[in-house]
């Protein structure tokens, strides 16, 4: 591609799809601009993957600087946004607020200028992403500096609220380059080239909303496996058979242990009423039918409620459990049931009381749950309920319902006792640590295209793909695995788009 | 280049609480005021919030009233600041604006400002509390942290102050106006003009290096043979400068007159030298800051200092006087009064406006006046004489001279008594006006002055001041006066004057010949009318003034306490020792 007359334009726009070098195509462009060029991307993964990128192409780093949208808009509204009426930072509207203000600071002259005597041209990647609020400020901002954009709409997968940048109708004052066409993850040494130009095939036919058809190529890692979706369910169906196959791996594949399967989320419409499909629990309970080796993980959101509310019970627990009527009740409740599977702990704690054990080895479990259980009713600490947690996970050998989940409240509960500050305090710093730094995903998981989208594992497996419902989640799941797919559907043909 | 538009000054030296507004197309900013009113504090406070020190030396006696409880904070407001501090990762994040037509700064700059009024302002803030550790930092009011500005992003502001203590001024060393110069000059890359200076000392070494310094061999030789034989071998010793003597940052490369190293010069043509250095940095953009200007200078090379200051276009220039030649160069708008109140508690500034002609001609007719807090004008040269002889008057009485009361007087003249004490008074001074009254334009106005708080000191009504003296003084007065008249003007004798006294005496009234012996009121007013005949006026000089003057103050014990005259001038002379009305 012609990087020149790329960073040449004052407005330019490239779409490229996933897997086709797009971070690649930052980092040369730099070799190519004058002054520093400001790069913005939408997560803390992208940038430090942008980063990692251009440090290798040994561009002095006074040339360029990488940050999120969010948080380079949050740097300008805090410095020159005067009203009183900035929302917390946890609140739900604190982002909208911020990229809506942003827009009227950017406008500023005098910010302008100190735009203009910073940057030289502006990078934005992954622009399928941008909200409407996003996309004007860039807008705004394409008016002061160079603006080359970077995206592909076809992976334009958070479109929660439908006010999404569109890259028909909003783009139009963009020059548009031709679009992106080596995939080159798959072309790299060790990966699978054939995969790459099967998937470019899938990729045609959704951008033109045609049926695609699968057609198996084994010796090319693309495997598509015929199953119906009830046989999930069921241990000794194909289904299972096949899942079993890649998840314990016994015939030692070095492909299956960089593993993603992917649920896709849908809305199952039963009787004129819709269902969401997939999510968390959902997904869950499809993992204790297929975690053979206990070594699949369960990827979580950042921030999904669960950590949030199980810190608000927390520091609930902590004040009221003196005065509950069932203090054990409450205990198990509150917290324990959400960390626990809840049949495995009933077997110990029923209703106000421990459950009385036979065997000898059950009692002495028994008598140090006691122990600590008193022990925190006597001193109702965040340090004495850890303790309980620990007891049942390590005494007991309950396995945590969500690890992640389980985690982080044991870690919040030792940094709010050592802080003094209460557990969700230590939670949401907690979540806000992990979105900065990013998590190092590896080894086998299971998760959604919205949990995926930008990581890269060697085999994925898709879970029901006749499910999706929706083009662009089929696409970014089609385009996690670099070596092995293979497709678990109950027909070759599939046509995910709503009929509206 | 970076123009100062705000400082504010809390608790330093003498000043409180003070606030100044300067408009940010003004090149240059006299400050005028009585001595101790905080001139100099000003100037020092700029200097200190944009100075290219890493660090400032502060005592107890720097803060105000000395109580280091109190701390000391001052914050200079700036435009046209360079480029590179306008950055997002300086001081972008922190700046505020300008509203170029209300000469306000507010921190909002996101308002809507179509059309382009606003300017960015970045104010810098030195803060000293009770540890006396300087603290600069840029800051606003949009509950931001403020962000610390280290000593070299303060140097890019080039100010520099001409002070008694510019030895340094003349060296090479950075921080140092010719280092700032040499750096505004060269527009090569950062990195090689750091080195201008350290290459020629390196070159200037090898040069040194190279010269065998013969006479020392026989002691190195010495050396060398004593180190053998304890076993050190050192064949290769030779005796050279040590490079550590050649530090730049000693401050050992400057300025040179033949051999003469400009520090050991004469105070005047270091001023001077050291005003060179540094005008040429305010024309490249800078703020200079200058104590005294006049001093060591003769009076045309400050007008000619002051003209050529005044004509920079890129820099600004803050200078403190108490020189007439410097204020009449200037125009009223540069010109900004500092006011220190009775008690020494508080200070004020007023800066004068240019939109006045009449303002403009008072400060150059009567540029005394702006450097007193209390001002007499006077209708005549005769008041003047009359006010010259009440300062001696007053000392035979033990009461301070005029000029320790902080009082100047000066003359208005004419049509333009008025509008001088009008214009004088509204620029802030205590103003008294000492005058005749035998003008009804003037008359007509006394109400109004009065209205405005001025001291009007007249005589009674359709008097002239010769017409009350002849009035009010005792006999044996005007015969003093008479003789000093005759004494002063050889071509006119007794019968002359008795000649022209006689025109004057009233129709049909005996004229006593025997003058000047017998007092009565005719002689009296045909005297007064003689006295100030167009063109042969007795006093309508200084001098002569004066005599009149020493004459009244010689009887003035003597007269009965109801005699106008009396009242008039003892209350002018209370009105001197008074605070108030």
């Amino acid at each position: 591609m012609d990087y020149k007359a790329f960073v040449d334009g004052p407005k330019t726009l490239i779409i490229s799809p996933a897997g086709y070098g797009k971070t690649h195509t930052i980092a040369e462009c730099l070799k190519h601009t004058f002054g520093k060029q400001l790069i913005l991307t939408h997560t803390h993964a992208g940038v430090s993957s942008i980063k990692e990128k251009i440090k290798k192409t040994n561009t002095p780093p006074s040339t360029y600087s990488v940050e999120t949208i969010s948080s380079f808009a949050q740097k300008y509204v805090h410095a020159f946004y005067t009203g009183t009426d900035i929302p917390d930072q946890d609140a739900k509207n604190y982002h909208s607020f911020v990229s809506k203000k942003s827009i009227g600071v950017f406008e500023s002259k005098i910010v302008k200028e100190i735009i203009s005597k910073t940057y030289a041209g502006l990078f934005v990647d992954e622009y399928q992403d941008c909200t409407k609020d996003q996309h004007a400020m860039i807008v705004t901002l394409s008016n002061v500096l160079p603006t080359h954009i970077l995206g592909d709409p076809l992976q334009g997968i958070f479109d929660f609220n439908d006010d999404v940048v569109n890259f028909g109708s909003d783009l139009s004052e963009f020059e548009k380059f031709p679009e992106l066409s080596i995939p080159h993850r798959w072309y790299q040494e060790g990966n699978n080239k054939e995969l790459g130009n099967i998937i470019k095939g899938l990729r045609g036919l959704l951008e033109k909303k045609s049926p695609i058809v699968f057609s198996p190529d084994d010796d090319n890692g693309f495997h598509v496996m015929l199953v119906q979706a009830e046989d999930f369910w069921n241990t000794e169906s194909n289904y299972r058979k096949g899942l079993r196959k890649i998840i314990n791996n016994p015939e030692q594949n070095p492909d299956y242990e960089s593993l993603l399967i992917i649920v896709p989320e849908y809305e199952d419409i039963q009787n004129g009423k819709g269902f969401p499909r997939g999510g968390i629990n959902d997904r869950v309970k499809m993992r204790t039918q297929i975690d053979y080796s206990k070594s699949l993980k369960l990827l979580e959101a950042i921030d999904d409620k669960a950590f949030y509310s199980i810190a608000k019970k927390t520091d609930e627990l902590l004040v009221k459990v003196g005065k509950a009527h069932k203090p054990i009740k409450k205990i198990n409740e509150d917290i324990l049931n959400y960390l626990f599977n809840k049949t495995d702990l009933k077997k110990w704690i029923n209703d106000d009381v421990l459950v009385n054990k036979s065997s000898q080895q059950d009692k002495e479990k028994s008598e140090k749950i006691k122990v600590v259980i008193i022990n925190f009713l006597h001193f109702p600490s965040a340090i004495n309920l850890l303790k309980i947690i620990l007891e049942i996970r390590d005494g007991l050998k309950l396995r945590y319902k969500r690890e992640e989940v389980a985690y982080s409240l044991r870690r919040c509960l030792k940094q709010s006792e050592f802080d003094q500050i209460s557990v969700y305090e230590a939670m949401k710093k907690n979540r806000n640590t992990i979105r900065r730094s990013g998590r190092k995903v590896h080894g086998k998981c299971i998760g959604t295209t919205l949990l995926t989208k930008g990581l890269e594992f060697d085999t994925v497996a898709i879970l029901d793909a006749h499910k999706f419902d929706c083009p662009k989640h089929l696409y970014v799941a089609l385009t996690r695995g670099c070596k092995r797919l293979i497709i678990f559907t109950n027909k070759t043909t599939l046509s995910p788009y709503k009929t509206t | 280049m970076a123009k100062l538009v705000k400082l504010e000054i809390k608790s330093f030296r003498g000043v409180g609480d003070l606030t100044l507004n300067f408009n940010n197309d003004q090149n240059i900013v006299c400050f005028i005021g009585r001595g101790d009113s905080g001139k100099s504090t000003i100037l020092e406070a700029i200097s200190a919030v944009l100075s290219p020190s890493w660090n400032l030396v502060f005592y107890d006696t720097d803060f105000h009233n000395c109580n280091p409880k109190n701390s000391i904070e001052i914050k200079a407001s700036l435009t046209n600041f360079p480029d590179k501090l306008l950055s997002e990762e300086k001081f972008g994040l922190y700046v505020r604006a300008l509203d170029s037509t209300s000469k306000e700064i507010i921190d909002n700059v996101i308002l809507d400002d179509i059309d382009g009024t606003l300017k960015p302002i970045l104010t810098i803030k030195l803060f000293v509390d009770e540890g006396l550790e300087p603290k600069w930092t840029v800051t606003n009011d949009r509950q931001q942290d403020d962000k610390q500005i280290s000593s070299s992003d303060r140097a890019m502001l080039n100010c520099y102050m001409v002070s008694d203590y510019l030895d340094r001024h003349f060296s090479w060393n950075k921080g140092n106006p010719l280092y700032a110069l040499l750096k505004t000059m060269d527009q090569q890359e950062v990195s090689e003009e750091k080195n201008v200076v350290l290459k020629s000392l390196r070159d200037a070494k090898s040069e040194i290096d190279r010269h065998q310094f013969e006479e020392l061999k026989e002691v190195t030789d010495l050396i060398k043979a004593q180190a053998a034989s304890l076993g050190l071998n050192i064949l290769n010793a030779h005796t050279t400068l040590d490079f550590k003597e050649l530090s730049v940052k000693e401050g050992r490369i400057s300025l040179h007159e033949d051999a003469i190293p400009f520090r050991l010069k004469g105070k005047g043509s270091k001023r001077l030298a050291s005003l060179a250095i540094q005008s040429a940095l305010v024309c490249n953009g800078g703020i200079m800051l200058v104590d005294e200007v006049e001093q060591g200078l003769e009076p045309d090379r400050i007008k000619q200092l002051v003209r050529s200051l005044k004509q920079n276009d890129s820099g600004q220039v803050f200078l403190t006087t108490h020189s007439r030649e410097v204020i009449a160069e200037l125009d009223a708008s540069d010109l900004t009064l500092i006011i220190r109140d009775q008690d020494n508690s508080t200070i004020e500034s007023r800066q004068l406006s240019n939109s006045r002609e009449e303002l403009q001609a008072a400060i150059r007719g009567c540029s005394e006046a702006f450097f007193a807090k209390k001002v007499i004008v006077c209708e005549g040269k005769t008041e003047i004489g009359i006010c010259r002889a009440l300062d001696k008057y007053r000392k035979t009485k033990n009461l301070s001279l005029m000029a320790f009361k902080d009082c100047a007087y000066v003359l208005g003249e004419g049509s333009s008594l008025v509008p001088r004490t009008k214009e004088i008074n509204c620029a802030g001074f205590r103003t008294a006006l000492f005058c005749d009254s035998d003008s009804q334009t003037v008359n007509h106005e006394k109400s109004s002055l009065k209205a405005e708080k001025v001291k009007v000191i007249d005589c009674e009504d359709k008097k002239n001041i010769e017409t009350q003296v002849f009035h009010d003084l005792p006999w044996d007065g005007i015969k003093e006066l008479i003789n000093y008249f005759l004494g002063t003007h050889k071509t006119i004798n007794l019968e002359l004057l008795k000649d022209s006294i006689r025109l004057k005496y009233p129709a049909g009234k005996e004229f006593p010949e025997d003058f000047p012996e017998k007092d009565t009121s005719d002689l009296r007013a045909a005297l007064a009318e003689v006295s100030t005949t167009k063109n042969k006026e007795w006093f309508k000089r200084i001098d002569h003034g004066e005599f009149l003057g020493d004459v009244i103050f010689k009887y003035i014990d003597g007269m009965d306490s109801n005699v106008h005259l009396k009242k008039m001038l003892l209350s002018l002379s209370h009105w001197i020792d008074s605070d108030g009305l």
